[in-house]
C-alpha cells in the first residue's frame, strides 16, 4: 500500500470522515483505483475489527470509522461500478420477529458494511415473509438473525422453515446470533453459522461467501 | 434482626445472620421498593396513585419527549445537536405527586421491619440514549463531548432532585436510593473506560455525595461485563452493586478480587443459568455465589430476576432460585 492510501486507512481507523474524503479524492485525481481505494478502506476496517475483539477500543470507535468508510464509499462508488468491482458479498439482516432490540443487530450491520458488505437492514421486529421478500427482491449470498430473547430466538427456526418451503435454501447461507444463541443451537435450526459477537459475524460472513 | 437490619449489616459489613433477599415478586425477602409516580400536571383522572407500583409509559410519548413501543424505546427528542438540542428541557423532579401516597405505602413494610429502597431508574447513560438514539450518543460522547457534557449535568441534576424530593418527603424512612445504567456489552464496556472516567464519574460522584449526605445509600443496576470499572464504583462509594449476569465473570476470582469492598446484589445469571431450568446448576451457582462473593461479615443480597416471559425462565425456577439463596445464607457459621 503507498504513503497515499496508508493514510487513508489510518485516517479511517481513527473515524475522521473528512480526511478519508479527501484521501479517496486524491487517490481518484492521482489514478488509484477504486479497488486499491477500497481496498485500503478495508484493511483499516479490519484493523479496527481485530482492536474490538482483543478490547483496545469500543462499539463508539467501531461506528465512527464505519461512518468514516461510509464517507470514503461515497467517493468511490459511481467507480467501483465503472471499473466492474463486485461488493464482497450481499446480506439481508433483521432482529426476528417479537423482538424489538436493535443494538447487536446494528453494531453487525456497521461491521459488515465495513468488511466490504453489501447489507440490507429490514430492522427490528422482522417477520418471516419479509425476510422471504427480501431475499426474492435482493438475491443475497447471507440472511443474517438476531435475537435478544430466548422468548423470540425460536422464530429464527420459522425464517429457516419458510425459506426452506420456499425453495430459496440453497441460494443463502443463513447466520445467527444474539445474547441467548449459541453454536449448538444454530445447528439446532439449521443455521449455517453462529456468530458469538459483531465483528466475527463480519469475517464469518465473508469466509461464508468466499471460503479461504 | 428485621429485613432493614439484615440489609443495612450486609452493606456496611457489620456481621448479619444471613446475606440479604430481595424476592419482591415472589412475596419473599428484606426489600420494599417505592416508585416515583406520575405528577399531577400530566393525569388526567383515570390513574391509580399507588408508589409501590411502577409508573412507566410503554406505549406513547413520556414526559421526556421519548416515544415508546411495547417498552421499547423508539423515537428520541434530541434529534440533532442544534435546535432540539437546545430547546430540550429535562422534567422537574419536584414536580408536585411523584412522592403521593407515600405516608400510606410505607407503613406496612415500615411495621414489617423492611428495608426501603426508592427506584429512580435510567441514570445518566441510559436517559442519554433514550433522549439522543443509542448510535447518536455514543458518536456524540466521542466527538460532541462539550455538549453531551451539557447533557450530563442536566441529567444529573434531575437525579439530585430526585434525591431530595425523597428526602424531603421521606423524612428519613427512605433508606436507599436505586438508580441504573447498564454499562456492559457482553465482552467489555460500551465505551472507552479513560472517556467513562472523564465524563460520567464525577457526576456519578456528585450524585452518590448527596444521596450519602442525605443518609441514605445507593444500589446501582448496571448489565453487562463491567469488570474494567468495578474498581471505580468502589472508589465512587456505590453501597450496592446489582448483577444480573454473574456467569459474565469468572465468579470465583471476581469474588476475589472485589468481596468485601462493595455489597453485590445478585441474580441466578438471567443468560444462561436461570433460563436453563436446570435445579443442578441452579443451586451450584448460588452456593458458588454466596461463597465468593459474600464474606462471612456480609455483603450480599440475592435477588430476583422479574422479567421471566422475557427470558424464557419459569416461576418455578425462580422459586427454587429463591430457596437456594435462604439455603446457603447462613453467615454466623461463616464467622464461627
Amino acid at each position: 500500500m503507498n504513503e497515499l492510501l496508508e493514510k487513508l486507512s489510518v485516517s479511517l481507523q481513527k473515524g475522521k470522515a473528512a480526511e478519508v474524503t479527501a484521501y479517496a479524492q486524491q487517490a481518484v485525481a492521482e489514478g488509484e483505483t477504486a479497488k486499491d481505494i477500497l481496498d485500503a478502506m478495508l484493511t483499516g476496517m479490519s484493523i479496527i475489527g481485530v482492536k474490538f475483539k482483543n478490547n483496545e477500543v469500543f462499539v463508539p470507535e467501531v461506528l465512527i470509522a464505519a461512518r468514516a468508510m461510509n464517507s470514503g464509499m461515497d467517493v468511490i462508488k459511481p467507480l467501483l461500478i465503472n471499473q466492474g468491482v463486485e461488493s464482497a458479498g450481499k446480506v439481508v439482516l433483521g432482529t426476528v420477529k417479537g423482538d424489538l432490540h436493535d443494538i447487536g443487530k446494528n453494531l453487525v450491520r456497521m461491521m459488515m458494511v465495513g468488511n466490504g458488505l453489501e447489507v440490507v437492514d429490514l430492522g427490528v421486529n422482522v417477520p418471516p415473509e419479509k425476510f422471504i421478500a427480501a431475499i426474492e427482491e435482493n438475491h443475497p449470498d447471507i440472511v443474517a438473525m438476531s435475537a435478544l430473547l430466548t422468548t423470540t430466538m425460536g422464530n429464527m427456526k420459522e425464517v429457516i422453515q419458510a425459506i426452506t418451503d420456499r425453495g430459496l435454501r440453497d441460494q443463502v447461507k443463513i447466520m445467527v446470533g444474539g445474547a441467548p444463541v449459541n453454536a449448538d443451537f444454530a445447528l439446532s435450526i439449521g443455521a449455517d453459522k453462529y456468530s458469538p459477537d459483531a465483528a466475527t459475524a463480519a469475517t464469518d460472513a465473508r469466509d461464508l461467501i468466499q471460503p479461504s | 434482626m428485621n429485613g432493614y437490619e439484615i440489609i443495612l449489616k450486609n452493606v456496611t459489613f457489620a456481621d448479619p445472620d444471613r446475606i440479604g433477599l430481595r424476592f419482591t415478586y415472589l412475596g419473599e425477602g428484606d426489600v420494599f421498593r417505592i416508585y416515583p409516580q406520575k405528577p399531577v400536571y400530566l393525569r388526567d383522572g383515570s390513574e391509580k396513585i399507588n408508589m409501590a407500583t411502577k409508573w412507566k409509559v410503554n406505549d406513547g410519548t413520556d414526559e421526556w419527549g421519548v416515544e415508546w413501543q411495547k417498552g421499547h424505546s423508539l423515537g428520541y427528542p434530541i434529534t440533532d445537536l442544534e435546535e432540539s438540542f437546545e430547546k430540550f428541557v429535562v422534567p422537574d423532579p419536584r414536580a408536585p405527586g411523584r412522592f403521593e401516597g407515600i405516608d400510606e405505602v410505607l407503613s406496612r413494610p415500615e411495621a414489617q421491619g423492611k428495608w426501603i429502597q426508592l427506584n429512580s431508574p435510567y441514570c445518566l447513560f441510559e436517559r442519554l440514549h433514550e433522549i439522543r438514539g443509542f448510535e447518536n450518543t455514543l458518536i456524540d460522547i466521542y466527538t460532541e463531548p462539550e455538549k453531551i457534557e451539557i447533557l450530563l449535568d442536566k441529567l444529573i441534576d434531575f437525579q439530585i432532585g430526585m434525591v431530595e424530593e425523597a428526602a424531603l418527603h421521606g423524612k428519613g424512612r427512605i433508606h436507599c436510593f436505586d438508580t441504573t445504567d447498564d454499562w456492559g456489552t457482553q465482552q467489555s464496556l460500551m465505551i472507552n473506560p479513560e472517556i467513562w472516567r472523564e465524563l460520567f464519574k464525577p457526576r456519578y460522584k456528585k450524585l452518590i455525595d448527596v444521596i450519602h449526605s442525605h443518609g441514605m445509600y445507593l444500589r446501582f443496576h448496571t448489565d453487562g461485563n463491567i469488570e474494567t470499572i468495578m474498581d471505580d464504583f468502589i472508589e465512587l462509594g456505590v453501597d450496592i452493586i446489582n448483577i444480573h449476569q454473574p456467569r459474565l465473570f469468572d465468579i470465583k476470582s471476581f469474588g476475589e478480587k472485589y468481596a468485601g469492598k462493595i455489597c453485590f446484589e445478585v441474580a441466578v445469571d438471567i443468560q444462561e443459568t436461570l433460563p436453563s431450568g436446570d435445579k443442578v446448576r441452579i443451586e451450584e451457582e448460588v452456593k458458588e455465589l454466596t461463597e465468593y462473593w459474600a464474606t462471612p461479615h456480609g455483603g450480599m443480597i440475592g435477588c430476583e430476576y422479574r422479567y421471566l416471559e422475557d427470558i424464557g425462565a419459569k416461576h418455578e425456577d425462580l422459586v427454587f432460585a429463591f430457596e437456594c439463596f435462604k439455603k446457603y445464607s447462613d453467615l454466623t457459621k461463616r464467622r464461627a
